[in-house]
């Protein structure tokens, strides 16, 4: 059983679905949060050093 | 232009580090071209003020002159007095930078990222005088790495010496095609970090912090664990970015975070947060600091040593930060919990007060990000502003 399951948790077909929905869901994000505007994030804290 | 600080700095980066991409998984070299697409990008970040843009080739040919008459002399000769000096140089415009905005309204020294090629600069000159770098660095390479756009204005703060190896090495397609992937991961966890859990920490909750705290203790409260994760976030994406970049042209600048909020102790944090800034002053300040000490013999006992040696690197870093009384209490606040976890370290190796088992470890956890996120609280200056 722990076999199987360590053989679907390091299927690469499974390492790339979910690569793809996590930049999916960044990139959807972005879109919500900024829509077709430029960033408006703010400067960089370190930037002032 | 703020480097990563919009989207069309990242859709220009794009279309200028597109040659690279395709001359990388060909198995081309491409480090001549990316030496162009420096120049480009430095010409976009500092095209909205000629002053830094001026400041920046002044600092840099003083940089380099300094470097090249340094390993010079240092072929004939290695006097004390000229080491000195050519440190003091090299950290002088920097300096200048800091303390002028006291005293002036303008600063014609400062521009974005002075800190950062100063510590280069000056590493450089220091490991001229360890004999660790004995032939004179290529111009061309020289400038690259100093001015070596993707770290310009935050660091990493990177190494000569590991830099000018990674430009010699041949990448293949193959192995091009893992920088290309690390890369573009680690810009998306940037974007994670800094337009998103960031931005959100502060525009949702810091912002609104007067309509969610009910009492002046609960913001306060509130406002320094926001911060602290805030700050994180901030700079963690900030250097995501920057990493990513770097990767994309071939290379691999140090990494600057490990997790810090989950340190056992303030020593394991400085081992994670901000790790390139406190590894360069752990190698160029606490380490020469002990060696000089030990060799000069004034203090005998090692423990003394080295604890002074922690309290002038933080005195230093918080000075660095600036001249504002959170930062100077800010290094002063580390220096004592160094000073004070060196010494109960040395109680409990003889004692074994505190055992090293799982409950111990997450309650060491659970107790050292109280303390971290007290420090940002004073780095942050919110303690010392009036009408919160």
């Amino acid at each position: 059983m722990f076999a199987k399951f360590k053989a679907f948790i390091v299927n690469q077909k499974l390492k790339w679905f979910g690569r793809f929905v996590y930049y999916l869901l960044i990139l959807l994000l972005l879109f919500f949060m900024y829509g077709f505007n430029d960033a408006s994030a703010g400067s960089y804290i370190y930037n002032d050093f | 232009m703020t480097p990563y600080g919009s989207f069309t700095f990242f859709f220009i980066i794009a279309i200028l580090l597109a040659p690279t991409i395709i001359l990388g998984l060909r198995g081309k070299r491409f480090h001549t071209y990316n030496m162009l697409a420096t120049i480009a990008a430095l010409g976009l970040i500092f095209s909205s003020s000629l002053n830094q843009a001026l400041a920046l080739i002044l600092f840099t040919i003083w940089q380099v002159l300094l470097i090249r008459l340094y390993i010079h002399y240092r072929k004939q000769s290695n006097s004390n007095a000229i080491f000195y000096t050519a440190v003091f140089l090299s950290i002088l415009p920097l300096a200048i930078s800091k303390l002028l905005p006291y005293f002036s309204d303008i600063n014609v020294i400062g521009f974005l990222g002075i800190s950062y090629l100063t510590f280069k600069g000056t590493q450089i000159i220091m490991e001229i005088r360890d004999g660790l770098i004995k032939k004179e660095p290529p111009l061309a390479k020289l400038l690259y790495f100093i001015l070596f756009f993707p770290t310009i204005s935050s660091g990493p703060i990177d190494r000569y010496r590991r830099f000018e190896k990674e430009l010699e090495t041949e990448i293949s397609g193959n192995d091009y095609k893992q920088f290309l992937y690390d890369g573009i991961n680690k810009i998306f966890l940037g974007f994670l970090y800094k337009y998103i859990i960031g931005y959100s920490i502060n525009h949702f909750f810091i912002a609104n912090l007067r309509f969610i705290a009910h009492s002046q203790f609960q913001h306060h409260l509130y406002y320094m664990y926001a911060y602290s994760l805030y700050l994180f976030f901030d700079f963690a994406g900030y250097s995501a970015f920057a990493i990513g970049v770097s990767y994309i042209m071939g290379i691999k600048s140090p990494e600057n975070f490990n997790k810090p909020f989950i340190s056992r102790n303030i020593k394991d944090f400085w081992n994670r947060w901000h790790l390139s800034l406190s590894f360069w002053f752990r190698d160029y300040v606490y380490m020469r600091f002990v060696f000089w000490m030990t060799k000069k013999k004034w203090i005998k006992n090692r423990n003394i040593v080295s604890n002074l040696g922690y309290i002038l690197l933080f005195l230093i870093m918080g000075f660095w930060h600036g001249l504002e009384i959170q930062y100077i209490l800010y290094g002063i606040y580390h220096a004592l919990l160094m000073v004070l976890y060196n010494s109960f370290e040395r109680f409990n190796k003889k004692h074994k007060w505190w055992p090293n088992n799982k409950f111990t470890h997450v309650a060491a956890i659970i107790i050292t990000f109280h303390f971290i996120c007290f420090g940002f609280y004073i780095f942050s200056g919110q303690l010392f502003q009036k009408g919160v």
